[in-house]
């Protein structure tokens, strides 16, 4: 039978410490809501599927905005800069079908503009005003990089 | 004292009362896969260093020969074999390119194979997780250029630092250099191979074989890997190496190494089988839930302060200083963590309790099929972008733990999200089409996308705990995730466990 060890059992939660967790759990904010944000506020619904281009383009905001990207660490040694985390944080907004490709080229990222609008709400909260203002200067930015 | 100092000091004591008789010949080494290799007097010598013969106490695949029982290759093996196929490499170049590849570059290539992995700590990429998470392997790792310039990976920085230190490159030179077996060996070129970051950008198709897109250690694990599990793919390697070069045009601003058109199936092949091992092997629930179990080892450790052999595993140096061996006797233990260590030498696993896919949260009821799917769609994001965040998915696992009163620590409930594989070679790998005209593979067949789009669909995440909990950590988990996140999951979420 598997084996637990009594001596690490935890002393029961008392409801301040509860209460924070629930908390840091609900406020947190991840990469990936800084990316789906920014994507959000595109004006186009079509998002081009090329690593090179979204790399390289998010690596070029992060020059300008490196408050929101500190965390995004480039490589830059190879053919084009690139991301782990964004690699991740792509995979998964397809996985939750935030981005949907079209087979069989799969050359473009869907985005239309009723996901996008689900996906400001949801996020909403995660941002200040603040932010929100510059998200929406660098999806201006980023408009013009990906050459939408 | 600086992370570069820690493992400068620790080469020492590795290094501490080694010497060496001169080997007359070169020595003949049998590979289950490649056959028969020969290797010089000196990397017969290097061979032998403690901190290399320590990878055959190193898991190549963690723990998964407890799923797959012949998987009991280790790293010593992958090494030997990394450095038998960049010499094939370094045989492809030298035909077509016969002044871009001498001896010395033949020489330091070989000598990054077999070093390439020694920065490995028990279990590999299991314990890679958590010493990578150090606060100064960290920060070295995001600031310092030579390994955020090629994000290099945390045991690809450690034995970069390895081959570097001021103590093994006095031992190299005072023990192996010229003196001895008249080798030109510069341990700074073979440091930037193993990170693959070549000072000059027209040398880079010399690291592109260690440390590249399509390079030696690919192409060594994965048919390694399949071979010993016993999943039944073919790598062939031959046949890439026909259609080896180097891109002279430097169309990325580097003279990369690059792939004949002719080469594309070959490489694709690679590639599906890396998917298929990620879905089969990799990825697998219970070779998962032992990376769990091996995590709670660790975590209590931190948690109560207490110490395995005496190491206490807040520095970088303590990793290197055990094996899969050492980890896995009694001898040592805390009596605290030794329960955890029986269970898995028994292989007394934790088993689901719940499965999470985006087919296992429920549709919310009342409104039109696209509200509801867009609703999963939110839901499913705000549970799988915590894949990468450890803290939450502890505070999650606190609070299931809980919900189980008196029962249960954190370490015997488990959350686990799989982060998702990578696919980026294809967008890596330079395919020459014509003397003109040179693409990345990406661009001539979406492979990379279709392994995603495949990747994405196989993806599971679960809930683990001792068997003896299963029905009661399913109820916990199943409130938690509601009230903490809103999920609310279907019953297929408890019927994929099996537990019935």
């Amino acid at each position: 039978m598997y084996r637990i060890s009594t001596k690490l059992i935890p002393a029961r939660m008392d409801d301040k410490k509860r209460q924070e967790i629930s908390q840091s759990i609900k406020s947190h904010r991840a990469l990936d809501d800084i990316i789906a944000y920014l994507f959000a506020l595109l004006q186009s619904e079509r998002i081009p599927t090329d690593e090179n281009k979204i790399h390289n383009a998010i690596f070029e905001l992060k020059k300008e905005y490196p408050d929101f990207f500190e965390d995004f660490v480039f490589s830059r040694g190879d053919v084009y800069p690139h991301s782990k985390d964004l690699e991740r944080i792509l995979f998964r907004f397809q996985q939750s079908n935030i981005l949907g490709t079209m087979n069989p080229t799969f050359e473009i990222y869907i985005f239309p503009n009723k996901s996008k609008k689900v996906v400001l709400e949801h996020l909403s909260n995660k941002f200040s005003h603040k932010e929100k203002e510059t998200l929406l200067k660098m999806s201006r930015k980023l408009e013009g990089l990906l050459t939408i | 004292m600086t992370l570069a100092d820690s493992v400068n000091r620790w080469v020492e004591g590795q290094l501490e009362g080694v010497s060496f008789e001169s080997i007359r010949d070169k020595k003949v080494i049998r590979d289950a896969l490649l056959d028969t290799n020969r290797f010089f007097e000196h990397e017969i010598n290097v061979i032998d260093l403690p901190f290399v013969q320590r990878l055959r106490r190193i898991a190549q695949t963690g723990f998964t020969y407890l799923t797959y029982p012949s998987s009991t290759h280790n790293r010593f093996e992958h090494t030997l074999g990394v450095t038998v196929i960049a010499t094939k490499f370094a045989n492809a170049i030298k035909e077509k390119h016969p002044l871009m590849m001498d001896e010395k570059t033949m020489r330091e290539l070989r000598l990054a194979g077999l070093l390439h992995d020694i920065g490995h700590g028990p279990f590999s990429h299991i314990s890679e997780c958590m010493y990578g998470n150090l606060p100064d392997v960290a920060q070295e790792l995001k600031t310092n250029p030579k390994f955020s310039k090629s994000k290099s990976k945390p045991h690809e920085m450690l034995s970069y630092l390895i081959v570097t230190s001021k103590y093994f490159k006095d031992f190299f030179e005072d023990n192996l250099h010229s003196k001895k077996y008249n080798t030109l060996i510069d341990l700074n070129n073979v440091a930037n191979i193993i990170v693959g970051d070549m000072e000059n950008p027209l040398e880079a198709y010399i690291s592109d074989i260690i440390n590249g897109s399509f390079d030696a250690d690919k192409l060594d694990y994965i048919p390694r890997d399949c071979y010993f599990t016993g999943l039944k793919m073919e790598v062939d390697i031959d046949r890439i190496m026909y259609t080896v070069s180097i891109d002279k045009k430097k169309t990325f601003g580097r003279q990369s190494l690059i792939i004949d058109i002719g080469g594309e199936p070959f490489i694709e092949q690679v590639l599906f089988n890396k998917m298929m091992l990620y879905s089969s092997l990799y990825h697998h629930h219970k070779v998962r839930t032992l990376e769990c179990m091996f995590f709670s080892i660790f975590e209590a450790c931190r948690d109560h302060n207490l110490k395995i052999n005496g190491f206490s595993f807040d520095k970088v140096t303590d990793f290197l200083s055990v094996t899969d061996v050492e980890m896995l006797t009694l001898e040592g233990k805390p009596d605290e963590i030794k329960p955890y260590i029986e269970n898995i030498r028994n292989r007394t696993l934790l088993k689901r309790a719940l499965v999470i896919s985006k087919s296992t949260i429920k549709k919310p009821e009342g409104v039109s099929e696209v509200e509801a799917a867009e609703a999963i769609d939110m839901k499913y994001y705000d549970l799988i972008k915590l894949s990468e965040d450890p803290v939450r998915i502890r505070q999650l696992r606190e609070l299931i733990v809980q919900e189980i009163d008196g029962k249960l620590t954190p370490y015997d409930v488990w959350i686990d999200l799989p982060e998702a594989p990578s696919f980026r070679e294809p967008s890596h790998t330079v395919i020459k089409i014509t003397e003109d005209e040179i693409r990345t593979l990406d661009k001539i067949f979406p492979v990379n996308k279709w392994l995603t789009t495949y990747a994405e669909n196989k993806w599971k995440g679960h809930v683990f705990c001792p068997p003896q909990y299963r029905k009661e950590v399913n109820k916990a988990s199943l409130k938690i995730f509601k009230e903490e996140l809103g999920i609310d999951f279907n019953d297929f979420a408890t019927t994929f466990t099996k537990m019935e």
